[in-house]
């Protein structure tokens, strides 16, 4: 969910699960640049991979040289990110590698096919939800969110943006006929009309929304909005009177960008919201160190967690 | 100038360099770099080579080779400025070594699956489409001798390195961090060594490599060339002996294209040409304009040395294309059409008098100013290119052109069948666009009629019929 949340300590801990099953080859790539040895940011210390022999990953050119493992090259991408081109390998020892991947949703899906040809059984993929432009959904099959003080150092705050991030991954999604007909939509604001027919309304960006006020609503009350939703939209939905038969539906929940009581304020008023691509989430981890040294306590944040998320919470370090 | 060049001025061109079927970077950087020829013999050769490689996919055995071999172009990466980077002497790195080893394997397996490639060639050019040996490159990069497209520094170059990471594996496995780390320090100093030794050694082959960047990219090409001119029906230019330019059936593929979609029927030109000037006259919507972007098409694959899209031809070979075709308004900024037109025309005029051999094509000269000096002006240009090596077509439709000149005229509205009415993309099924020889300094007046089969206010036609009796 943030920086410095454990999501790479997170990642450590599943690969080191994952390699000791015989036999299971391990792929392993990242969104973007990412897995620098000292947080750009923060500049705190951050963990590389660590990787166990014949696992295979994708690094950019700069990191593959900085790996401090022996591995021999399979591929190179003929694209290149900021930090290079991508690099396929194979670890030949087990060793430390940094991590870097495609930049986008389409070259990401390659990434890992690539990863599948050269005969990966499970491919993770190191996310960053601060890069929400990556619906990692509708390219992975599960997702573990990682979340801690560094999110928010105050306890209900952290376990209320933490619940928020979770339900929003919990909302509802569309029938199947429909998913076929959205999923592969990239831009516009489109109607569902009462015989699941999928109109373009000519809106250029739900943030002119006001201008398109009079077109919104002329095919009916279902909204395919294919892009992100904003706090403005629900402020103008919220204000309609027939909010109880609007339904939004964006691809998934990384699209959603708005202010949690302001979503919470729209369902109140019988709005629905709902999402082409599930996210299958699978655990949370928790990290209650923040970056500037404060510490919550472990268990509290758990417990506390636990009252709203009936997945289960881990914190990874001490398992 | 390069291909590159070209397609960026002329659109038909684009239009057909864009559907060569090219699998590699280094092809369709090298296809993009070909450059204009003047010479006969270098043109000939590429002819004989093209004509090869469509013996050589003529055989079914060979499709399915064929189809392997572009397989590995796909994937080939360019090394150019890798090899670069040895040829300074400086170390390579994992990455690098790979691109080599990839490259030197992917050209052996491609060398191997067209053997015999050498058997479709002219004598002259038998060893063209073969790659370079290199296997010692292979050698040097695979001590393990695997041949697979994979690379790191292997334990087999080194002994010592070898030790070095089982004490490595070792320190790691007993957690001894701060031993782990000084041994990772070591065989990374040993590795480095490595690399200088291979990079040392590869450097006798950048030659070789760079050679193999050639031809690979060749093979990509004449494939590519072979497989699109024997698909489309274009023929190999015959170079004439004479100064006389003639094209049989001479189609525009890009217009070909579009009718052909829309299921309608395109008719191809005849048209011999020497260095007398040509003028060109007919109807609107004639195809005049485009008569002279084929013959600008043509000239352009005739010195790149491509085939070209007629039945027959017989070519010369000129030192450059001058045109002046379209609405020049863009190109002197700030000026009128017929200033920046005027303008144009003198570049080319000044080139002409310098006595090379131009080809040379004029769309609707001084059509942008008053008829009585347009006519004088079209008058005067036709006799600077009478006395000229160069080729000149000019198009116009100004009747009294009395310059001694070549006379063509787009034969125009097919007769019977001018009668109802017509909307604007039926009218180029009622011209027959053949060009007919033209003895009179009349031109047709086809205007009115075609205003009228376009369903223009009758009285308005009407009126300007009246004024022309």
């Amino acid at each position: 969910m943030e920086k410095n949340t454990g999501k790479t300590e997170t990642l450590n801990y599943v690969l080191s699960g994952l390699c000791s099953y015989n036999g299971v080859r391990v792929g392993i790539t990242s969104i973007g640049i990412d897995g620098e040895k000292t947080d750009q940011v923060t500049k705190t210390q951050k963990p590389e991979i660590n990787i166990s022999k014949d696992t295979l990953f994708i690094t950019s050119e700069h990191f593959y040289k900085q790996k401090e493992i022996i591995s021999n090259i399979l591929s190179i991408s003929k694209k290149g990110t900021s930090l290079g081109r991508l690099i396929t390998a194979e670890a030949i020892t087990q060793g430390k590698v940094l991590l870097a991947g495609a930049s986008n949703t389409i070259w990401l899906k390659e990434t890992i096919k690539e990863l599948h040809n050269y005969k990966a059984d499970v491919v993770l993929v190191d996310g960053a939800l601060s890069r929400k432009s990556f619906g990692s959904p509708s390219i992975t099959d599960a997702m573990i969110l990682s979340t801690g003080a560094a999110l928010s150092i105050n306890l209900n705050t952290l376990v209320q943006k933490t619940n928020f991030v979770y339900r929003m991954t919990q909302l509802e999604s569309i029938e199947k006929s429909l998913t076929k007909k959205l999923q592969d939509i990239d831009s516009g604001i489109y109607a569902i009309d009462s015989n699941g027919k999928v109109i373009d309304l000519d809106i250029p960006s739900i943030l002119m929304i006001e201008q398109f006020k009079d077109r919104i609503f002329s095919y009916g009350k279902r909204i395919f909005v294919s892009g992100i939703i904003t706090d403005r939209l629900i402020d103008f939905l919220k204000v309609q009177k027939s909010i109880n038969e609007i339904e939004i539906i964006v691809k998934d929940f990384t699209r959603i960008f708005c202010k949690p009581e302001n979503i919470d304020s729209y369902f109140k008023k019988g709005g629905k919201l709902k999402v082409v691509q599930p996210t299958n989430i699978i655990a949370i981890t928790v990290n209650p160190t923040s970056p500037s040294g404060y510490n919550l306590n472990s268990k509290t944040l758990i417990d506390e967690l636990k009252k709203h998320i009936p997945i289960p919470i881990y914190n990874i370090k001490e398992i | 100038m390069t291909l590159k060049q070209a397609i960026e001025k002329h659109n038909g061109l684009k239009f057909i360099v864009e559907q060569f079927n090219i699998y590699s970077s280094i092809g369709r950087k090298a296809l993009l770099s070909t450059s204009y020829l003047k010479d006969k013999a270098l043109l000939s050769s590429k002819h004989l080579i093209i004509e090869g490689c469509q013996n050589y996919i003529s055989e079914p055995i060979n499709i399915k080779t064929l189809s392997k071999v572009r397989k590995i172009l796909s994937y080939l990466n360019d090394i150019s400025g890798t090899l670069n980077i040895l040829k300074q002497n400086q170390i390579l790195d994992d990455v690098s070594l790979f691109e080599i080893k990839q490259f030197a394997i992917a050209c052996s397996k491609i060398k191997s699956l067209i053997f015999d490639i050498s058997n479709y060639l002219p004598k002259s050019n038998k060893e063209d489409l073969t790659i370079p040996d290199l296997s010692n490159v292979i050698k040097i990069l695979d001590p393990e001798g695997l041949l697979l497209s994979q690379f790191y520094i292997y334990n087999a170059y080194s002994k010592e390195l070898t030790e070095k990471r089982k004490l490595w594996e070792i320190a790691k496995k007993e957690n001894n961090e701060e031993k782990a780390f000084s041994l990772y320090l070591e065989t990374q100093e040993l590795e480095d060594k490595i690399r200088e030794r291979l990079s040392n050694e590869l450097n006798e082959y950048v030659d070789s490599l760079k050679t193999a960047i050639k031809v690979v990219g060749d093979i990509d090409i004449y494939f590519a060339l072979a497989e699109y001119f024997q698909k489309n029906n274009y023929i190999k230019p015959v170079f004439s002996t004479t100064n006389k330019i003639s094209y049989k059936q001479l189609t525009y593929p890009p217009l070909l294209h579009r009718l052909e979609k829309e299921n309608k029927h395109y008719q191809p030109i005849d048209i011999t040409l020497t260095n007398k000037p040509c003028l060109v006259t007919g109807a609107n919507m004639a195809g005049k304009t485009i008569l002279l972007k084929s013959l600008w098409l043509c000239q352009y694959l005739i010195q790149f040395g491509f085939f070209i899209p007629a039945q027959k031809a017989q070519v010369i070979l000129v030192e450059d294309i001058l045109t002046s075709i379209g609405d020049h308004q863009n190109e002197h900024e700030g000026l009128s059409s017929y200033a920046s037109e005027i303008i144009l025309l003198n570049e080319i005029i000044q080139k002409v008098k310098q006595g090379k051999e131009y080809l040379v094509l004029i769309d609707e000269l001084a059509r942008t100013t008053n008829p009585t000096e347009g006519v004088a002006l079209v008058d005067s240009f036709l006799n600077i290119m009478s006395n000229k090596s160069s080729y000149s077509i000019t198009t116009t439709h100004y009747s009294g052109i009395k310059t001694e000149c070549y006379r063509l005229r787009v034969k125009g509205f097919i007769p019977n069948k001018t009668q109802t009415k017509l909307s604007l993309k039926d009218i180029p099924n009622q011209i027959d666009y053949s060009l007919i020889e033209d003895k009179e300094q009349k031109v047709p007046n086809e205007a009115l009629n075609l205003a009228s089969l376009l369903g223009i206010d009758e009285e308005f036609i009407e009126k300007a019929r009246e004024l022309i009796k």
